[in-house]
């Protein structure tokens, strides 16, 4: 009971974060609120992991949990990678329109004497 | 037919990337201003005095606001010769391995053959002090990009090339560290450019070792070159 309700507090935060995600990311928000609902459904109803994991070939619910997790966190990290990339990307733009403008040392060398 | 000096030399642009060279870029830009003018230093945010010896030098040079990679200071520097109205772009390496007699030689052959760029190839020339290790390392790298870019090359991570302005403009290089060398042989089978591969001498010191590429620096380039392919 008491990992039960430290779980759905856990949970809750997660979900309080996604309503305040407002509109952005439609598609991200109602991806997590389907992973936080199923997780409200296993933790207060372990059983149904059971019956899941039996409809797929699973032997217990437990190990379905587990690669349904490993299987996100995967998805997660390839996503981050993803975004990473193109900040770097858009980074180098902004280092090279820097580099690239008209005299950039020159300019205040001459000022400043 | 010998290539003429004096008409084609001002729409050439020597391009050199440099990232703590203090100690070697003002011998090479010496050296490249025997027979080029246009001579861009790319100062990778070097933590010496790189830009103030190269500007002394005579050569322009630009600046990135902190450290990209080898292969974004080729790109800044190319981009920088084309606003400037370059005919031909050279890329070469600021530690002193690249000799400059070879260039004019590339360009001539460039030109007589019509290709879009020109690369130097040290197993078709000559090297001077390089140890057995990097020969093998550099002939397995040959081989591995061989393979999987089809292009039949003799020295796949030379840094002297010639590019064609046209060439240069249509090669937007992304791999900001040091696989841009495939990248740009990805570029050629993509583009379809036409390639003359010319014999250069190159050049090991002991500053030139130092600096250089090592073993691990393989892996790194094998790693980003793979994250590229899945995520292009």
């Amino acid at each position: 009971m008491i990992a039960q309700i430290i779980l759905t507090l856990g949970l809750s935060v997660c979900l309080f974060y996604i309503i305040s995600l407002g509109k952005s990311l439609p598609l991200v928000r109602i991806g997590l609120f389907l992973v936080v609902l199923t997780g409200y459904l296993f933790i207060w109803f372990p059983e149904m992991t059971n019956i899941f994991a039996g409809l797929v070939g699973i032997g217990r619910g437990a190990d379905l949990v587990i690669y349904l997790w490993i299987l996100l966190s995967l998805f997660l990290i390839l996503k981050l990678h993803i975004k990473l990339r193109e900040q770097s990307e858009a980074l180098t733009t902004l280092a090279r329109h820097l580099a690239l403008r008209p005299d950039p040392d020159e300019q205040p060398a001459k000022n400043s004497k | 037919m010998l290539y003429d000096p004096i008409n084609l030399q001002k729409d050439v642009w020597i391009v050199i990337p440099a990232y703590n060279e203090g100690g070697m870029i003002a011998d090479v830009i010496a050296e490249v201003g025997t027979m080029f003018p246009n001579i861009i230093v790319i100062d990778d945010a070097s933590s010496d005095e790189t830009s103030m010896v190269a500007r002394k030098a005579g050569a322009t040079v630009l600046r990135h606001p902190f450290n990209l990679g080898q292969g974004a200071a080729l790109q800044t520097g190319i981009e920088f010769a084309l606003s400037r109205g370059a005919n031909h772009i050279v890329t070469f390496d600021a530690d002193g391995q690249h000799h400059i007699e070879d260039v004019p030689v590339m360009l001539e052959q460039l030109e007589q053959s019509g290709a879009d760029l020109a690369l130097g190839s040290r197993f078709l020339g000559t090297t001077v002090g390089m140890s057995q290790s990097r020969g093998l390392l550099l002939k397995a790298a040959t081989l591995f990009t061989q393979i999987t870019t089809g292009l039949k090359l003799t020295d796949c991570h030379n840094g002297l090339r010639v590019f064609t302005a046209k060439a240069a403009g249509q090669l937007n290089l992304r791999q900001n560290r040091m696989a841009h060398a495939s990248e740009i042989l990805a570029g050629i089978r993509k583009n379809r450019f036409d390639f003359v591969e010319v014999p250069v001498t190159i050049t090991y010191s002991d500053y030139s070792k130092e600096k250089g590429q090592t073993f691990t620096d393989a892996f790194v380039i094998f790693r980003d070159l793979i994250a590229a392919r899945l995520l292009s």
